[in-house]
């Protein structure tokens, strides 16, 4: 007959647990099968499925590894960052974004020294390599590289006449104006310059790096370049061909709204023409007639990278390095595993050579319209923005706030040009003092 | 006005004798009474007093994250900084701005929905509900709502705008200076509105009818009986809830932070946003803990100030 259950009878029933396993304990329990090294890693909420489905795959190869992830909202993510980080909190493995690399690098780890690294190194894009270095250490893995590019609804350009995007930012300017003028667009131009985040800025520097020059030279003075560049997208902003209402997306937001079809052009990152935005057939009314193609002028481009980092303050190390490894490099037989598979589930584009050589990435690419060489060639001549603006500087991320701030008012005709040119430059050579 | 004859037995109330009763009675009672404050008084001095301090230690700190020689003593030199920073200076004309509206949109919008309740209307049970239902938002929700409402491609205030034929077409609120803040503080006062109703209406309740119906006899109109009446009742209760919002609104937060980032330009930049971009956006710690010290000083001076402006206990 069973015993009857009470109090009495379920603390005896603890009791005996404790006891149970405090004996254990005693005896050696972590003896009979070593723990796995248990790894948090954190991430921004990017498809954070596939990002699970890679840390299945890595445990499935790595036994004596178990990763615990962590999301952080995209916005939130640097500020919680630097709490944890100033609170001790522990973590191991984390996505870093280049722009912050500086000021992070105090408590990053190194990585040239480990095992592979090197070789790695030597595969690596250019734009990617120099984006994740800072002071001539190594300190991440790609998560992704990506680029600026002319994101163009080709049906709306060919409704007003024209066969192929433009090449110079006359030519821009004057099919906008065309498609303007026909009715197929209030605002043919959408620009990503919300005050926060990675935009406006961006947009300067995908610019200048077009007409083959920088923002700030080494002056910190604005360049006649990043004027020209300024001038002509004012310009737009006058005649009435870029939407105002821009001031208030951020590029993720500058791609739903140009899904919704009312716009002819995007100046934004490669990736937001992919299937998983303007490319996707369920949500995009633009879907099949988004197209890339390289910015005007030079031809030439901003480029960035997204990196994973280890926590110089990691307990595991050694374990946190081969995560990285294979999230950020290869697997175990020397393939490009995840750099791949985010072509295809996220149409992030990668950061080493030859990885457009798989079948795989160039069938996806092309599945929406995205030609593989010319991504390739994109992403090999992109200039990172270490080299166009002093995006290294720990000061850096407070600069291009304050630079978006006057850029909007630029755009919308507060501020003259010459006059907001002039705040860049008192500001950055301002924060440049501070930081000395 | 509501003082009423002393119990039989009790000596009239203000002569020596009662005075010197009752503060032997207070001491006699209120020292174990007092006791019972302790462990919210330890509570208080460790979640609120000790980050205070912590902060203020801050700011005479050298904290800029990834500066060469940083994490020394700095003294006063963050205090120089930021006084001398003119963006400092511009959040604290936003902030100064962004209360004194908030504070009196709410002040006036409140105590007119109080009194609608308190004339038992038909409706102001519902009135009432959606009070409470507004004041029981957290505030990121709120915000995040006012985020869709204002948006530009789709929002529902240009849809609702369009659909009435009262504009052609959607309008980026939050992309010009003026409209940018004065959207903020629309949306912030509609979050603030229900305290201040919440707060008037229990006080109008308390009102005793029958100064009404004196009032109502002696001739006095609506207004008088408002002026006269209404207004010496709900006084005290009404300078708590602006109390409240002052401080409130001096560090507002969560709504900036959703809706425009500080921006346009710098236009919704208050000090609290500052602050919170200053640490931990840029990694300027000690300049940030400065700013937030000087925040601090300026809410208690306006507090202060405002009590001390406030008519004492049986005063006029």
């Amino acid at each position: 007959m069973a015993e009857r259950l009470t109090r009495r009878a379920v603390l005896k029933g603890l009791g005996g647990t404790v006891a149970a396993a405090g004996t254990a304990g005693l005896l050696g329990g972590r003896g009979f099968a070593a723990e796995p090294a248990r790894l948090k890693f954190i991430v921004w909420n990017y498809q954070v499925q596939t990002v699970q489905q890679f840390i299945n795959q890595f445990e499935a190869a790595n036994p004596d590894i178990k990763v615990d992830m962590e999301v952080i909202p995209g916005n939130e993510y640097i500020p919680k960052i630097q709490l944890m980080q100033n609170a001790r909190t522990p973590f191991d493995v984390l996505y870093v974004a280049d722009g912050i690399l500086a000021q992070w690098s105090t408590w990053l780890q190194p990585l040239d020294a480990y095992d592979g690294a090197a070789a790695l190194k030597q595969q690596m894009l250019p734009v990617a390599l120099r984006s994740m270095t800072y002071k001539g250490r190594l300190y991440g893995l790609p998560y992704f590289s990506s680029y600026f590019a002319l994101i163009y609804n080709d049906r709306m350009l060919r409704g007003a006449g024209f066969a192929a995007p433009p090449k110079t930012y006359e030519e821009w300017t004057e099919q906008a104006r065309a498609i303007k003028s026909k009715g197929l667009s209030k605002t043919p131009m959408l620009w990503p310059v919300k005050i926060s985040g990675w935009g406006g800025i961006w947009v300067v520097n995908a610019m200048a790096a077009s007409r083959g020059g920088r923002v700030l030279d080494d002056s910190l003075n604005v360049t006649p370049v990043a004027l020209a560049s300024l001038r002509w997208w004012v310009s737009t902003y006058k005649e009435g061909l870029s939407d105002p209402n821009g001031i208030e997306l951020d590029p993720n937001t500058s791609a739903t709204a140009f899904m919704g079809g009312d716009y002819a052009t995007m100046l934004s990152t490669s990736f937001f023409a992919g299937p998983q935005w303007a490319n996707d057939k369920d949500k995009s009314k633009v879907y099949g007639v988004t197209k890339l193609a390289p910015t005007p002028a030079l031809h030439r481009t901003a480029g960035f990278a997204r990196l994973y980092g280890i926590n110089a303050a990691s307990a595991h190390k050694a374990e946190a390095w081969r995560f990285v490894k294979y999230m950020g490099g290869t697997d175990k037989n020397g393939t490009y595993v995840t750099p791949k598979a985010w072509v295809t589930s996220g149409a992030l584009t990668w950061g080493y050579r030859g990885v457009e050589k798989d079948p795989t990435v160039a069938a996806s690419l092309r599945s929406w319209g995205a030609d593989p060489a010319q991504v390739e060639a994109n992403l090999e001549n992109a200039v990172p923005m270490s080299a166009i603006v002093p995006f290294q500087a720990v000061w850096y991320s407070e600069w291009e706030q304050d630079a978006n701030g006057v850029l909007q008012d630029m755009l919308v005709g507060r501020t003259p040009v010459e006059q907001g040119a002039q705040a860049w430059s008192a500001k950055a050579k301002e924060l440049a003092a501070r930081y000395k | 006005m509501n003082s009423q004859a002393p119990p039989a037995g009790l000596p009239a109330s203000g002569a020596p004798a009662d005075v010197a009763f009752r503060r032997a009675r207070r001491v006699r009672l209120d020292t174990p009474l007092r006791l019972l404050n302790v462990p919210s008084l330890v509570l208080i001095a460790a979640f609120t007093l000790a980050p205070i301090v912590y902060v203020a230690y801050l700011s005479t700190l050298d904290l800029r994250i990834g500066a060469p020689g940083s994490g020394g003593f700095a003294g006063w030199a963050n205090y120089r900084f930021v006084l001398s920073d003119g963006a400092v200076a511009a959040a604290f004309r936003n902030t100064l701005y962004f209360a004194v509206l908030s504070v009196a949109a709410a002040t006036l919008a409140g105590l007119g929905v109080a009194l609608l309740l308190d004339s038992d209307a038909p409706g102001t049970g519902l009135l009432m509900a959606g009070a409470v239902l507004a004041w029981g938002i957290p505030e990121i929700v709120n915000a995040s709502m006012w985020q869709w409402i204002y948006n530009p491609t789709f929002g529902s205030l240009n849809g609702l705008l369009v659909s009435l034929h009262l504009t052609d077409r959607y309008r980026a609120w939050l992309s010009t200076p003026v409209s940018a803040m004065h959207a903020v503080i629309f949306a912030y006062t509609w979050k603030l509105v229900p305290f201040v109703v919440i707060i008037l209406y229990a006080a109008l309740r308390s009102v005793p009818l029958d100064y009404y119906e004196s009032a109502a006899l002696d001739g006095a109109g609506p207004w008088a009986r408002f002026r006269y009446v209404t207004m010496p009742f709900i006084a005290p209760a009404l300078a708590v809830a602006v109390l409240f919002c002052v401080v409130w609104s001096m560090r507002a937060f969560d709504i900036i932070y959703v809706l425009t980032s500080g921006g346009p330009g710098q236009a919704t930049t208050v000090l609290s946003y500052f602050t919170f971009a200053k640490a931990f956006q840029f990694g300027d710690l000690g300049a940030a803990a400065a700013v937030a010290c000087l925040l601090t000083l300026v809410t208690l001076a306006l507090t202060f100030g405002y009590w001390r402006a406030l008519p004492q206990e049986g005063g006029s």
